[in-house]
């Protein structure tokens, strides 16, 4: 062992290029992955720490109507006797300012004692921990957000108008507690007592308000057992029952997305990085055989051998942590700022122990598992053949490397799974990487066999180029893959971006995305609404009946929910599919289809309905919604609407464009069956400039205060700008793929130009000048960042197409600036790159040759 | 005098595109403790064949070799690794140094494997013996054929084993380093009473051992001057 550590080190020391090259790649390999662990994992510290204040109790019920006695009563005999209660109501509507102005704002209406856990920090009142005696339930006045502030330029003192009450704002808050249940708020929000809710009346049949019931258990009781019995007591699929860490979990839920995406793609630069310390590892063993005989010759045991150099690797592994625990520990909490749009609360995220020893295990293991073909070869190693004249290397045959490899092609996927957070996402994005990585080679394979029949009667630099590429294959392959792969990610990423940015394209005069988007209206206002807006000429479009609906049974089954709902807290395929399946939904019926929508399955639904005949009524059902509810044409579902059950066949599978910003809906029933059951409705407007889009909205503020206006351009623009922020983050990773893949070609072009030493010389004697060679390692190497370029480009415009068929509703636009920029610069970048490695050997005097043995 | 080697009637055979050569064939030697033989032979007679079956670093088809009264034919990977690191020294033709060690680093290796204090003290004096003190720090590139070769026997020399097995070591050097690395070689032998297998197709440097013998046909001969 001894000995073992001591030769090690003395390789260390005397190889330091090799292992200087060795660290830096993996070192930028594991910079992205500590980073994204460390950050991950501060994410979910501080969810699960946060998570009572986010949800302002430990276990919370939530529904869009109020709730009967006989459920809060089955619920507080569920709870220990100790447990204290309070409710709290949550709902957008629009407020106008003095000056008229209006807004689209959240409206939190509180009952005394909201919230049990956490603090409000107020601009006049300072902190409040205490909710049982305020002003704010005393007189209607109420609590706002600084943005709104600005927004209708408000003052303290002034009065805003919500529904048909007035409230007198008394103060601003910067920070709050409770119902946290999203990343973030489209809306500001607003703060009012509960005591001074009905007066608004904002609370009509139809609306889309949320009723919470948030309890305070004693202290020590676990919330989420609590949680788990309540629900299935209640068995109610349009209650949904929170504790305080599911409530956490949701709040935590995009960021969680996001660092799960990029988890992923720094394991494309952790991987990459494998592969060129794998190769540089390769390399090194391969000038080390002969040495290792030596060893042998010597007394050393062939296991002692290995073991040197197996360690050598390690110790590498470990030291390579080194730079980016030190970059991470610096750099981790600068990104909290970049990503507060991601939660309700600011992260303050930080490099963690977990991570480093999770790091230091993958540097190790990742080194050895991919050095373990090189390994076996030494276990062949003929020391005997010193007593040659000349040793030969063994060949070994490629399905025995494969074989040699897939021990560390498992680990990879291991960590695919557990960075993933999810088996589907992490297989899926595995199996994507394995078949990107198979293409790569495949075609580069026909590339290189073909490139030298093309230029074999070229002349002689294109042909030495060829045949250089062509003959060394592996070198070529690997760096087409590394510079390959790494195009195929920083090129994909953004085409997603503006694939959405296409389609939500705010500023395309010829958009047909509405400006403004009405809902809650009431029946009654229908015809008066209409009326004003034709007065002022622009008219209500897309006018559609929004009826809420619970799902009784499918194809005859009950649809019961509880059981799903315990597993949904582990699993994020699962909670993101029954978070679809669990809601109580909107319906609608209409004659025609929209132009967002296309049926994909099925006929159109009929157009009269006999409400007397023994058929069931037809529905058309959303494509993904469809698949949630495991349904298909001629299945039957059956829908509670106001108490009234009904029972629908499924017609038509349609598909929604949801970026087309129209009213649409998950399921749509045939004409003449819910005409009669209580409903509001949605509508848009269109064509609007700035000034009368402001004036519009005022305007119907004014006349019909119930009514909710969503501004489209601004919630565009909110998504826009979510999506810019996450296409940032994953492009920092795409670009760290791109640094690897250049730093293995750096790596290639220097041990190429290491091996070939004796040729250049002796092209240097043959005639060749320094110009000369340099051309020629500018032509093999450009070419082959050109074709890795080319190849990234092609797949991931494929990948792109395929995911966003399949993931994003069709929508994909080709973005043919990002290619060509990117063609051009991984040429350009190669080349240099090569000429910098390679510049040593070139600049060589080629009196080398006599002196080499 | 004490046998240091005894080899019994060993085979050994290649199997060269689907052919069976065979290299030795039912050979028999004994070496005693101090002698040097020398072993003499053509090209691929099997020369190379015989020294890597000696070293341990090959296992005969049939027959046994018993050095230093150890039965190598019977022992493991792992045995075979201490035996040689104990009891053998060997020279090569080509050197073969760790091109990444210093000529100290080279020498004190063998010493280290066998976890032996003053290692490096050990090696200053055997390369002191072998006239390079000068050239302690200095790479194998950094040095000529001539000293390569002196540090190869330095470090063959250094763990003090029973048996030297030198392959052509003047084979790769000019007539007169030649001569001078071999006069050292059988220098040092004699002084620390070392047993010498000397494989070479010098005649005249054969002529300095205490025996010479002819590899022909996969046997040994005594060879005829």
């Amino acid at each position: 062992m001894n000995f073992a550590f001591k030769h090690a080190w003395r390789e260390i020391r005397n190889n330091r290029a090799f292992c200087l090259f060795y660290l830096v790649n993996l070192s930028l390999g594991l910079l992205g992955f500590i980073t994204i662990d460390s950050f991950k994992r501060s994410v979910n510290q501080q969810v699960s720490l946060e998570s009572q204040k986010l949800l302002g109790a430990d276990l919370a019920l939530r529904t869009r109507r109020e709730f009967s006695t006989e459920e809060l009563e089955k619920t507080k005999n569920l709870l220990p006797e100790e447990t204290l209660s309070v409710e709290a109501v949550d709902f957008f509507s629009m407020v106008a300012g003095p000056t008229g102005r209006s807004r689209l704002v959240k409206v939190v209406a509180m009952a005394p004692g909201f919230p049990f856990h956490g603090s409000f920090d107020l601009n006049l009142k300072g902190k409040v921990t205490k909710f049982d005696d305020l002003l704010l339930h005393q007189k209607p006045v109420a609590w706002i957000y600084p943005e709104l502030r600005n927004q209708l330029d408000l003052d303290l003192g002034d009065q805003i108008t919500l529904g048909k009450s007035k409230f007198r704002i008394s103060d601003i808050v910067k920070e709050d507690a409770g119902l946290q249940f999203q990343p973030a708020e489209f809306a500001p929000k607003v703060f009012i007592s509960h005591n001074f809710l009905k007066e608004t009346a904002l609370l009509q049949e139809g609306n889309t308000a949320f009723r919470n019931q948030l309890y305070k258990l004693p202290s020590g009781i676990n919330a989420q057992s609590f949680a788990e019995k309540i629900g299935k007591t209640i068995n109610s699929p349009d209650i949904r029952v929170y504790s305080h860490q599911r409530a956490g979990h949701r709040a935590g839920r995009l960021l969680r997305y996001l660092s799960d995406f990029l988890a992923l793609v720094s394991l494309v630069a952790l991987f990459l990085a494998c592969l060129g310390s794998g190769y540089l590892f390769h390399g090194f063993l391969t000038r080390k055989v002969k040495d290792l005989a030596i060893l042998i010759s010597l007394g050393a045991s062939p296991k002692l051998a290995l073991f040197t150099y197996v360690l050598q690797i390690s110790i590498l592994g470990a030291v390579a942590v080194i730079p980016p625990v030190l970059i991470c520990f610096i750099a981790l909490p600068l990104a909290e700022n970049l990503l507060e749009e991601f939660l309700p609360f600011q992260v303050d995220a930080g490099l963690t122990i977990p991570s480093v020893v999770l790091t230091i295990g993958v540097a190790i293991l990742s080194g050895f598992l991919l050095a373990l073909p090189s390994l076996r070869k030494i276990r062949e190693l003929k020391p005997a053949e010193l007593f040659r004249e000349s040793m030969y290397s063994t060949k070994s045959s490629t399905l025995k490397t494969i074989l040699w490899l897939v021990p560390g092609l498992l680990g990879f996927w291991l960590l695919c799974i557990t960075q993933a957070d999810s088996w589907k996402l992490g297989n899926l994005f595995f199996l994507t990487f394995a078949v990107s990585g198979m293409v790569v080679y495949i075609l580069g394979s026909f590339a290189l066999m073909a490139i030298e029949r093309i230029f074999r009667k070229s002349p002689l630099p294109l042909r030495l180029a060829s045949r250089s590429l062509s003959r060394n294959r592996n070198s070529s392959i690997t760096s087409l893959l590394a510079l390959g792969l790494g195009v195929l990610l920083l090129n994909l990423i953004p085409q997603f971006q503006y694939s959405l940015e296409s389609e939500i394209n705010l500023q395309d005069p010829e958009s047909k995305i509405p400006q403004l988007f009405l809902f809650d209206i009431q029946e009654e206002h229908l015809t008066p609404l209409t009326k004003t807006l034709q007065f002022q000429g622009r008219p209500l479009d897309n006018v559609t009946p929004w009826i809420r609906g619970r799902l009784l049974s499918v194809k005859g089954l009950p649809f019961a929910s509880m059981d799903r709902m315990d597993r949904e807290f582990d699993n994020p395929d699962e909670q993101r599919r029954n978070a679809f399946r669990n809601r109580t939904f909107n319906l609608s019926y209409r004659e025609k289809l929209r132009e967002s929508e296309e049926i994909v399955r099925g006929r159109m639904v009929n157009t009269s309905y006999d409400a007397n005949g023994s058929q069931p009524a037809e529905i058309s059902v959303e494509q993904k919604y469809a698949e949630s509810l495991g349904v298909d044409l001629g299945d039957q579902i059956t829908i509670e609407i106001s108490g009234v059950p009904i029972t629908a066949e499924v017609v038509n599978i349609r598909r929604v464009r949801w970026t087309s910003f129209q009213p649409n809906f998950f399921v749509q029933m045939q004409p003449g069956v819910l005409e009669q059951a209580p409903k509001t409705f949605i509508g848009t407007i269109e064509n609007l400039s700035v000034e009368e889009k402001q004036a519009i909205q005022d305007l119907l503020v004014q006349k019909f205060p119930t009514i909710s206006i969503l501004d489209v351009e601004r919630t565009g623009e909110k998504i826009l700008q979510v999506v810019g922020q996450m296409t940032w983050a994953l492009q920092v990773m795409a670009i760290l793929s791109i640094v690897v893949g250049l730093i293995i070609l750096h790596t290639i072009s220097r041990e190429k130009a290491r091996r070939q030493r004796q040729e250049i010389n002796l092209q240097k004697i043959l005639g060749a000048s320094f110009s000369d060679l340099k051309n020629l390692v500018r032509l093999e190497f450009g070419a082959l960042g050109f074709f890795s370029a080319i190849l990234g480009v092609s797949l991931s415009t494929g990948a792109s197409l395929v995911l966003s068929h399949y993931i994003f509703d069709r929508v994909w636009n080709f973005n043919w600036q990002l290619p060509i920029i990117m063609i051009t610069g991984v040429t350009l970048v190669s080349c240099i790159t090569a000429e910098i490695a390679t510049r040593k050997v070139l600049g060589e005097k080629p009196i080398q040759l006599f002196k080499d043995d | 005098m004490t046998l240091i080697a005894s080899i019994q009637k060993i085979s050994k055979n290649y199997h060269q595109g689907g052919k069976k050569v065979e290299v030795l064939y039912q050979l028999s030697l004994q070496v005693k403790k101090g002698e040097s033989v020398a072993i003499l032979g053509q090209s691929g007679s099997g020369k190379s064949t015989f020294l890597s079956l000696l070293a341990g670093l090959d296992q005969p088809d049939f027959g046994t070799i018993s050095i230093v009264d150890t039965d190598l034919t019977q022992m493991k990977q792992e045995e075979l690794a201490r035996f040689r690191s104990k009891n053998l020294g060997i020279v090569f033709q080509q050197y073969h140094l760790m091109s990444n060690l210093t000529a100290l680093e080279n020498v004190s290796l063998p010493l280290e494997l066998q976890r032996r204090k003053e290692a490096e003290k050990q090696a200053r004096i055997a390369l002191n013996q072998v006239g390079l003190s000068h050239r302690l720090s200095h790479l194998p590139a950094e040095l000529s054929g001539g000293e390569c070769q002196r540090v190869a026997i330095a470090r063959a020399i250094v763990t003090k084993p029973g048996l030297i097995l030198a392959d052509e070591p003047s084979g790769n050097l000019d007539g007169k380093t030649g001569h001078e690395v071999m006069d050292l070689l059988f220098t040092l032998c004699k002084e620390q009473e070392q047993t010498l297998i000397l494989v070479t197709h010098n005649q005249e440097l054969s002529k300095l051992c205490d025996r010479c013998l002819h590899l022909r046909e996969g046997r040994l001969f005594a060879h005829k001057t």
